[in-house]
């Protein structure tokens, strides 16, 4: 008896304590305490990342002699294929550079980028998001869109700390972008994440006519999302017949599992 | 003096489980990453030392975890966890008091399933006042599933081992003189 009251008494105490901190979490009266934290947790974080992403890159393994022929086969025709598009983007972006000197067409991209490395991932079950060395100092907000190499769309910030800033990605079950399917009709959709693990675009009607390989990038309809980002390409197509919308399963342009670098877009 | 040392002792100790949690969230591959390497360190401890004490290890060691965390809100986490570990801690009082490896994957197995019961419950209770949380719930079950089976059999071997070279494993009962989670070690 002495006992269960004595438990009764505890856990009184400790729902107590936990809920005072949550309550102090959401005041911000614990901020200083909780940035003091994250600057001792970050630099350790960003090490292992980094560290982890590196011994990634190298566990790439091939089962067998004929599986390794068949990827590097695989590898010079998407080469050979890229250099015959490379030629034609050339082409087309002089001729493209041409056409807007003739028409007096100017544009200009006034939103800054600012650089920041990854420093660590999430490590909950539900979500699929990194944590970056660049915050609300450095101009990042909320809603700013993050992206990795050349431009490949891979997330949102959807945490501004002073030093660091948390980027929900493409692949999280929380994450929804606009998207247009660079085919025929210009399909419009929804990327939507599934629980960290792929990326599909939904709400695709059902009569337009897409293909695999097709080119996904934003379509401009998300706030603060510019156009023509690429997610990018069509890897599956799920159709039925008696669905008002078919689904593409998208294979991302960026490898998100070992991001290092990347570029937050901030609207000027 | 002694009595900083203990508090320098403790934050460092969080300081490294959290980091070592990242590191082995990092670094191991799908699905073995899902070993919850808190849980396995706090119920080592509690077996170790018997001592309330874990709870607020718990509590401080989540309370860093949440602060990485955007999928649910602040709180969910760090609730359930500690709760979970008072919740270990009286079984270990009252239950599952033997102390031999299959004790202590029982005591982490029920540990786990108090604390992913308390946040399922946490999060189907924000849901009726703001959707914002998106759950996939047969992946969620299965990443759970994962989660026991890894940390249960970590929390196993680990004891097992460490049965073998301290002595303060290879104990049968647990001794009922540190009962107080208001305790220090």
């Amino acid at each position: 008896m002495v006992f269960m009251t004595n438990k009764i008494k505890t856990f009184f105490a400790i729902t107590i304590v936990i809920f005072v901190t949550i309550v102090l979490h959401y005041a911000g009266w614990i901020a200083p305490i909780e940035n003091f934290i994250k600057r001792i947790i970050n630099p350790t974080s960003g090490l292992i990342y980094s560290l982890s992403v590196s011994a990634g890159d190298s566990m790439e393994k091939f089962d067998s002699v004929e599986e390794l022929q068949s990827a590097y086969a695989d590898l010079k025709e998407q080469h050979a294929s890229q250099q015959i598009d490379q030629v034609r983007f050339q082409m087309l972006k002089d001729e493209n550079q041409e056409l807007r000197k003739q028409l007096g067409f100017f544009t200009s991209s006034t939103d800054e980028r600012a650089v920041a490395s990854v420093i660590g991932r999430n490590i909950d079950t539900l979500g699929s998001t990194i944590l970056i060395d660049k915050g609300s100092d450095n101009g990042v907000e909320v809603g700013n869109p993050v992206v990795a190499g050349a431009g490949a769309m891979i997330g949102v910030v959807v945490i501004a700390d002073n030093r660091t800033a948390i980027v929900r990605l493409i692949n999280d079950n929380q994450s929804k972008v606009a998207a247009t399917i660079m085919n025929k009709d210009k399909s419009i959709g929804l990327v939507e994440g599934g629980f960290g693990i792929g990326v599909q675009m939904n709400f695709i009607p059902q009569n337009e006519q897409i293909n695999i390989g097709d080119i996904i990038t934003t379509s401009g309809l998300t706030r603060n999302i510019p156009r023509g980002l690429i997610i990018g390409v069509v890897e599956a197509i799920e159709q039925e017949a008696y669905q008002p919308f078919q689904r593409a399963i998208i294979s991302p342009t960026a490898d998100l599992d070992s991001l290092i670098l990347v570029s937050v877009i901030i609207p000027t | 003096m002694r009595f900083i040392l203990v508090i320098l002792k403790f934050i460092i100790g969080i300081l490294f489980i959290t980091i070592l949690h990242l590191g082995v969230a990092y670094f191991l591959p799908q699905p073995v990453s899902f070993i919850n390497i808190l849980f396995v360190v706090i119920i080592l401890l509690l077996l170790n030392f018997e001592s309330g004490i874990v709870v607020w290890v718990a509590f401080f060691a989540h309370f860093i975890v949440d602060l990485y965390t955007t999928s649910t809100p602040f709180g969910i986490i760090l609730f359930s966890s500690t709760v979970s570990i008072l919740g270990a801690f009286w079984l270990y009082q009252r239950i599952l008091t033997n102390r031999s490896w299959y004790s202590g994957v029982a005591l982490a197995v029920a540990a786990l399933a108090i604390y992913r019961i308390l946040y399922t419950g946490a999060i189907i209770f924000v849901r009726q006042f703001a959707d914002t949380i998106a759950i996939t719930w047969p992946e969620l079950l299965i990443s759970f599933f994962w989660e026991l089976l890894f940390t249960g059999a970590a929390v196993g071997l680990i004891f097992f081992i460490l049965s073998k070279f301290l002595p303060q494993f290879g104990g049968l009962k647990i001794r009922q003189d540190k009962s107080s989670i208001f305790r220090t070690m």
